[in-house]
């Protein structure tokens, strides 16, 4: 009989899911977005002990390999629990990174979900805007298409270390909160207050970047390739007057 | 004048210029303090034309004393005049910075009373930056020529990146056009700052040597991410081959890290100059900026790609197409036995290609199938290669319609587009045209890629990285 399994939504869950499942060869694992009650899985308990031991598995065929699957959890695309699976028997079987076998679909989509979340983190370190929200700090909104904060934290802690921040993403209700010389940590957030309105840099910013545009040269298009539609809303400079 | 109408002006009066990118150093922040520079770019945002904004772009003052013909700040033009405090562009640099509108500053300006004076006035603003708010942001600086060489020195050691703009490609057109600036203004800021930024690397070699035994304080950093210059495109009437020849040399004399080409925007300032309706000369900007590439990295010497009859870049092949076409003598070339200078000379493989062919045939005979799975754009490169004897393409290279195959179709409006997108997604076969980013010369750190590059050799390649 085949097993389906889910689990709380962690990082540390589904490696403790991974773990439990790894040894049933028809075992399934669901993500509680799916609506798990629909394949009555039994929610497998998160274990620090089981996601550290998993952790330490995949450092041994590739050290950068947890930190490569962490970035392919974040893209939270669907089905992905189970390719993980399949690719983990695969390199535990062969004692080899498995993620260079692009030519198996399972690993393919594994490996194109760790490129998007990197691109996409990559991308945000510069289209995130901040306003101030009085004092030292600043509060910015994003919406993100794969769940990048935690990647995106250490870059933003180590280059404004005297000041307090709150990047809140708007899409999962969850923010950064960064507390030089405390650190910094995800959190969620139930609530979201409109940002304030009244830092008078946004509208200098904007000011700014028309003035800039050369208008012989103007290309709208190439510009859109560059900033996508769906992120301007939480950009001043793209706002209208 | 309030800050806010200063900044449009002083932002509008900045954007003939072209470089935006902002990699090649790493500056870590110093602790306490706001800011570091990351090597590899990140961009903020992108401006209606395509290009991206990642700098705080301004000059410090457009009122200027000089009068040079194709500027739109030239003083002799009514216009409206504005001019930074230091503390005014200092505090405004660290607010936008601090909103992560941006990466850093890109300073420049027209000259106010003197070079030096106006010199004087942008170090004080990096001193605020540096030394008062510790900005470990990336700074980019002009260096204007005629500009005193200590205060050359004092600007490239707040600064990460210096440029001193040749702007007219020969000293004739620069003596019409640009009357107060001698030659000499321009090389001598060029050759303080290489002197300068090779003692720095020099240094940190030495110090590198010497870690282990004693604590040595690292050198201070003299304009770490290099030099670079830019030439306008279609002021003056100087050719490609004046262009490219003097491109070379720079790269050469000088160490450059880049040279950058402005097509000009005819502004209808001057009588000698093209009229306001003139189109931007954007293909051949494109062109330049192609043959520029050959040279750094594919081994071409200008002579190779113009000559006093030929002048000019084609504009409707590349310019690495063109010099195929007219040597047919040459092809077609094996893939499975030719060395890496032969390989980057087939139009449509490039130096990742290339690479991947060497690496490939070590482990057997390559087909002309397995050609288009290492990056080899085969639509061009079929009629000028063969992989183990076999030819496949329809026309061999010496035929006269072959050119009509290889017309890439660059027109004015495709024209960013089309090198955006293959600069994004790495395209090994094409050409790496318009400049976002300058990928291998900021791969290559405070090296002097540009030498390395030029010299021949494996380094080049080397630098292109995987
Ligand atoms: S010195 Fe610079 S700002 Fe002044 S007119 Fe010449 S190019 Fe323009």
């Amino acid at each position: 009989m085949s097993s389906n399994y889910t689990y709380d939504g962690s990082w540390e869950g589904l490696l403790s899911a991974v773990f439990r499942a790894y040894r049933e060869p028809d075992a399934a694992i669901h993500n509680p977005r799916d609506g798990v009650t629909m394949f009555a899985a039994v929610p497998v308990e998160t274990s620090p002990e089981q996601a550290e031991r998993l952790t330490r598995g995949m450092e041994r065929l590739s050290p950068a390999m947890p930190m490569f699957v962490y970035r392919a959890f974040c893209a939270e695309y669907d089905g992905f629990e189970t390719d993980l699976l399949e690719s983990l028997r695969l390199g535990f079987r062969q004692n080899a990174d498995p993620f260079w076998q692009r030519q198996l679909p399972y690993v393919r989509r594994v490996a194109e979900a760790e490129t998007k979340t990197g691109r996409e983190a990559h991308r945000f370190l510069g289209l995130v805007r901040f306003v101030n929200a009085g004092g030292n700090l600043y509060a910015g909104d994003i919406a993100p298409d794969c769940n990048i904060l935690s990647l995106i934290g250490d870059h933003f802690y180590d280059r404004f270390n005297d000041q307090r921040i709150i990047l809140r993403d708007t899409k999962r209700r969850t923010a950064l909160i960064s507390e030089p010389p405390n650190g910094w940590w995800i959190t969620d957030l139930p609530d979201l207050p409109p940002l304030p309105e009244n830092d008078a840099f946004t509208e200098m910013w904007k000011g700014y970047t028309v003035a800039l545009a050369n208008p012989e040269r103007k290309n709208l298009k190439l510009q859109q390739n560059f900033v996508p539609l769906k992120h301007r809303k939480n950009m001043p400079e793209f706002r209208g007057p | 004048m309030d800050l806010s109408h200063k900044l449009e002006i002083l932002g509008a009066a900045a954007r003939y210029d072209v470089s935006c990118s902002s990699s090649g150093t790493e500056r870590a922040n110093a602790g306490g303090g706001l800011g570091s520079a990351v090597a590899c770019g990140i961009c903020h945002s992108w401006a209606a034309d395509g290009r991206c904004i990642s700098l705080l772009k301004v000059l410090m003052s457009n009122a200027c004393v000089y009068d040079c013909a194709y500027c739109a700040n030239r003083a002799s033009l009514d216009k409206e005049r504005a001019t930074f405090t230091p503390r005014e562009l200092a505090d405004l640099t660290i607010d936008f910075y601090r909103r992560n509108y941006i990466e850093g500053l890109f300073l420049s300006s027209g000259v106010v009373k003197s070079p030096d004076y106006t010199s004087e006035r942008m170090m004080q603003a990096l001193e605020i930056l540096r030394n008062e708010y510790k900005f470990g942001g990336y700074i980019h600086i002009k260096i204007i020529p005629g500009t005193d060489g200590r205060l050359v020195d004092k600007l490239s050691l707040l600064a990460d990146r210096v440029s001193c703009n040749i702007e007219l490609p020969s000293s004739g057109s620069l003596n019409r056009f640009a009357p107060q600036k001698l030659p000499e203004h321009i090389f001598a800021p060029m050759r303080h700052i290489k002197h300068g930024h090779q003692q720095f690397l020099e240094d940190g070699r030495k110090t590198r040597g010497a870690a282990g035994l004693t604590k040595i304080q690292a050198p201070p950093k003299f304009a770490p991410a290099g030099q670079t210059t830019q030439m306008i495109i279609g002021a003056s009437p100087d050719t490609d081959m004046t262009i490219l020849t003097l491109a070379k040399n720079l790269y050469k004399r000088f160490s450059l890290k880049r040279v950058y080409y402005s097509a000009y925007i005819p502004l209808g300032t001057h009588a000698e100059l093209p009229p306001p309706e003139t189109p931007v000369p954007l293909t051949r900007e494109h062109r330049i900026y192609q043959a520029d590439w050959l040279m750094r990295f594919y081994y071409f010497d200008p002579d190779e790609l113009l000559d006093e009859l030929n002048p000019s870049l084609q504009l409707d092949v590349d310019p690495k197409c063109d010099w195929a076409l007219r040597h047919p003598e040459q092809f077609p070339i094996e893939v499975n036995t030719a060395p890496l200078e032969r390989l980057l000379r087939i139009p449509g493989v490039g130096l990742i290609s290339a690479k991947r062919i060497i690496e490939a045939r070590r482990m057997g005979g390559l087909r002309l199938e397995d050609l288009r799975k290492l990056g080899v754009v085969m639509k061009r490169a079929q009629f000028f290669l063969t992989a183990n004897g076999k030819f496949g393409g329809i026309l061999e290279p010496g035929h006269e319609m072959l050119r009509g195959h290889l017309v890439d179709g660059t027109g004015m409006a495709q024209l960013s587009l089309f090198s955006q997108a293959s600069a994004l997604s790495g395209n090994a076969g094409a050409l790496p045209p318009y400049p976002q980013e300058s990928l291998p010369m900021s791969a290559a750190g405070g090296d002097g890629g540009a030498l390395l590059a030029l010299s021949g050799g494996a380094p080049a390649l080397a630098l292109a990285g995987r």
